[in-house]
């Protein structure tokens, strides 16, 4: 559904190059639940912006059910992010000015759902997330834990056939983070594919699968962490 | 949704955005006005040197500055004893042709208008040479036969709005009449006043929808403005009109002839000469209005630029969940048009306002919602354009950098 086949990226910095992601491969099926665990700067983000396509490998490709993502456009890319993955940021970032209703109903908007439906579709995720009594407030006025439970009603909104969640505890207590986790973990058990990057080795044993990322190189850790 | 994150962003920067609605509503203002008295000016022209078709006007040659031949010709001054050879002549129509005397009573409103209120002293009988038919709005447009004689007083004036409206406060009754500015309060027909020490009773309004000239006329017999003036053997300048229209050139040819000492200018020269200043009047206009524009521009360009910069972990995210490219530039040209509209709804009311000072009652009945409609057109589109440089730039948002913004 989402595979990643030989996906090198390298970044230059002044004349050398950093290779931030060597020859990774990952299949990630329906209904998965996959964590990427690793030190700080080992390419966890750099290899989820590439599965997101918000960025672009220097080599491999990715493919987002079954479709070759390599040749795609800006817009054609755009689009995808839009409607087949899901992304989940460690800095939330929601739209600051819109209620926590419209920060969900936004990316419905942008997808060309009718007023009307997606006005009832974000009442009714953010009630999944629990988040039911908040539809009127803005983010300024939310925890840090409601504030992520809003970016994953925001990520749901258009049924992405993935979820990509970066660090989505780094921000919170270790208790709110819990939750969250508890949050992916519940809609995985209805079905949603969830790749999850943290340095959190506890939470990472919640995931089907759990992956080590060592200096751009990913190896499965099959039956818990390393 | 989008629009509440652009009205969002507005507001989170009030003072900026209100600076920029200001800044933008004065460069609208600036527009509407300077276009507005551009026309103002140039239908003046027309319409003033529309009565003055068929006519040649006698003044010294000291009259033509090097800024074309005066209308009025204020400052000039020849023999009466000459003019009245002149105004025998048997090709002269004399009923249509007059000995004239100018002072100034009040300065212009604005550098290219005649003086707000002008002393126009004609023969008793020949009004016509100068008014041209302009009919009164109040009491008579004609001068009493019996009053030009010496020691009938008070002599008679006939005023043009403005110069009524000067006049207003040291006239012994005022009347009030509507205009475009709302009801102002004039010298009214029958009552006195006092110009330059001597008196005057008022017994005629000349109707507004004339020229600036014939608004600021205050027309009295010539004797009386002699007087005033100590034109003991002299008179400002002759209005002459030819028996028949065909022979102006004629007639002109021979008044030359005859008095090398004077400048016969006719109607054709006077208004070359008027149009080749108001060319170059209009062309400082067209100066400042472009500026206006330019500025407008720029301003929504630079303030635009550097709210793309701030905004760049917004921008980047929205990027980063899907928005098509069109969403993006859509919300920074949505920003630059509300900024637009906003001023547009600050400078068209300051512009009436300013208007109204500028031109007066009457000239204010000539700003017109086609001058303000284009100007606000204009600086809108021209607004948008500008906004189109920092909508692009925003769309190169690359949203991994807007990510890692802390
Ligand atoms: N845009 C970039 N330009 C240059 N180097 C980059 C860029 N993005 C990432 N890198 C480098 O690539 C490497 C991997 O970065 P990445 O952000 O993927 O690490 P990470 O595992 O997510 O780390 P963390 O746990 O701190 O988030 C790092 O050495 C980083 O400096
Ligand atoms: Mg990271």
């Amino acid at each position: 559904m989402l595979a990643a086949r030989g996906l090198s990226r390298s970044f230059r910095v002044g004349a050398s190059d950093v290779q931030a992601l060597r020859a990774v491969n990952l299949e990630v099926q329906a209904g998965d639940f996959v964590a990427v665990v690793g030190p700080s700067g080992s390419g966890k983000s750099t290899l989820l912006h590439l599965l997101g396509l918000i960025d672009s490998p220097s080599r491999g490709e990715v493919r987002l059910q079954g479709e070759p993502t390599g040749r795609l456009g800006a817009e054609a890319r755009a689009k995808r992010r839009l409607t087949t993955v899901g992304f989940i940021f460690q800095t939330f970032n929601l739209l600051h000015s819109l209620t926590t209703r419209e920060n969900v109903e936004i990316v419905l908007q942008l997808a060309g759902v009718p007023k009307g439906e997606r006005r009832k579709r974000a009442e009714v995720l953010l009630r999944t997330v629990g988040l039911g009594e908040r539809l009127q407030h803005r983010p300024a006025s939310l925890s840090g834990g409601e504030r992520q439970r809003v970016a994953i009603a925001r990520a749901l909104a258009n049924q992405p056939a993935v979820l990509l969640a970066d660090e989505p505890t780094g921000n919170l207590d270790s208790k709110t983070g819990e939750e969250v986790v508890a949050l992916l973990e519940e809609l995985n058990a209805g079905g949603q594919a969830v790749v999850m990057v943290t340095h959190n080795a506890a939470l990472a044993r919640r995931a089907k699968r759990v992956f080590a990322m060592h200096d751009g190189e990913l190896r499965e850790v099959t039956g818990g962490p390393a | 949704m989008l629009l509440s994150v652009v009205t969002g962003n507005l507001l989170s920067k009030k003072l900026r955005t209100l600076l920029t609605v200001a800044g933008f509503g004065v460069c609208v203002n600036l527009h509407i006005v300077v276009t507005t008295v551009m026309r103002f000016i140039s239908e003046d022209l027309d319409m003033q040197m529309q009565r003055f078709t068929g006519r040649l006007v006698i003044q010294s040659r000291s009259a033509a500055g090097t800024t074309g031949i005066e209308w009025p010709p204020i400052s000039s001054s020849i023999p009466f004893e000459a003019v009245e050879r002149v105004l025998v002549s048997d090709r002269v129509q004399r009923s249509k042709s007059t000995a004239v005397s100018f002072a100034v009573l009040a300065p212009p409103p604005f550098a290219t208008a005649p003086p707000e209120a002008l002393v126009v002293g004609l023969e008793i009988g020949r009004e016509d040479a100068f008014l041209a038919g302009a009919p009164a709005m109040l009491g008579t447009n004609r001068l009493p036969a019996d009053s030009g004689a010496a020691g009938h007083e008070p002599a008679p004036v006939i005023l043009g709005v403005l110069a009524a409206r000067y006049l207003a406060a040291q006239a012994s009754a005022t009347t009030e009449v509507e205009s475009p500015i709302g009801p102002i309060a004039l010298a009214a027909p029958g009552s006195d006043l006092e110009i330059r020490g001597a008196p005057f009773r008022v017994i005629g309004i000349i109707e507004p929808q004339t020229n600036q000239l014939l608004r600021s006329c205050v027309v009295m017999p010539l004797e009386s403005a002699r007087a005033l003036l100590g034109q003991t053997e002299t008179v400002s300048a002759a209005i002459v009109t030819p028996r028949r229209t065909k022979d102006i050139a004629e007639l002109e040819a021979a008044l030359e002839a005859s008095h090398p000492a004077l400048m016969v200018v006719s109607d054709k020269q006077l208004t070359a000469s008027a149009r080749q200043l108001l060319d170059r009047t209009q062309q400082f206009f067209r100066v400042v209005r472009w500026t206006a524009v330019v500025v407008a521009a720029l301003l929504i360009t630079v303030v635009m630029f550097v709210a793309v910069l701030e905004r760049t972990k917004e921008l980047g995210t929205l990027r980063a969940i899907g928005a098509p490219g069109s969403a993006i530039t859509g919300m920074i040209l949505a920003e630059a048009l509300l900024v637009a509209l906003a001023g547009s709804a600050l400078g068209v009311p300051i512009s009436r306002l300013v208007i109204m000072k500028a031109l007066g009652p009457d000239a204010a009945a000539i700003r017109s919602r086609r001058i303000e409609a284009q100007s606000v057109g204009l600086l809108t589109a021209l607004g948008l354009l500008a906004a189109i440089l920092p909508a692009v730039r925003a769309l190169r948002v690359d949203p991994i950098v807007a990510l890692r913004y802390e």
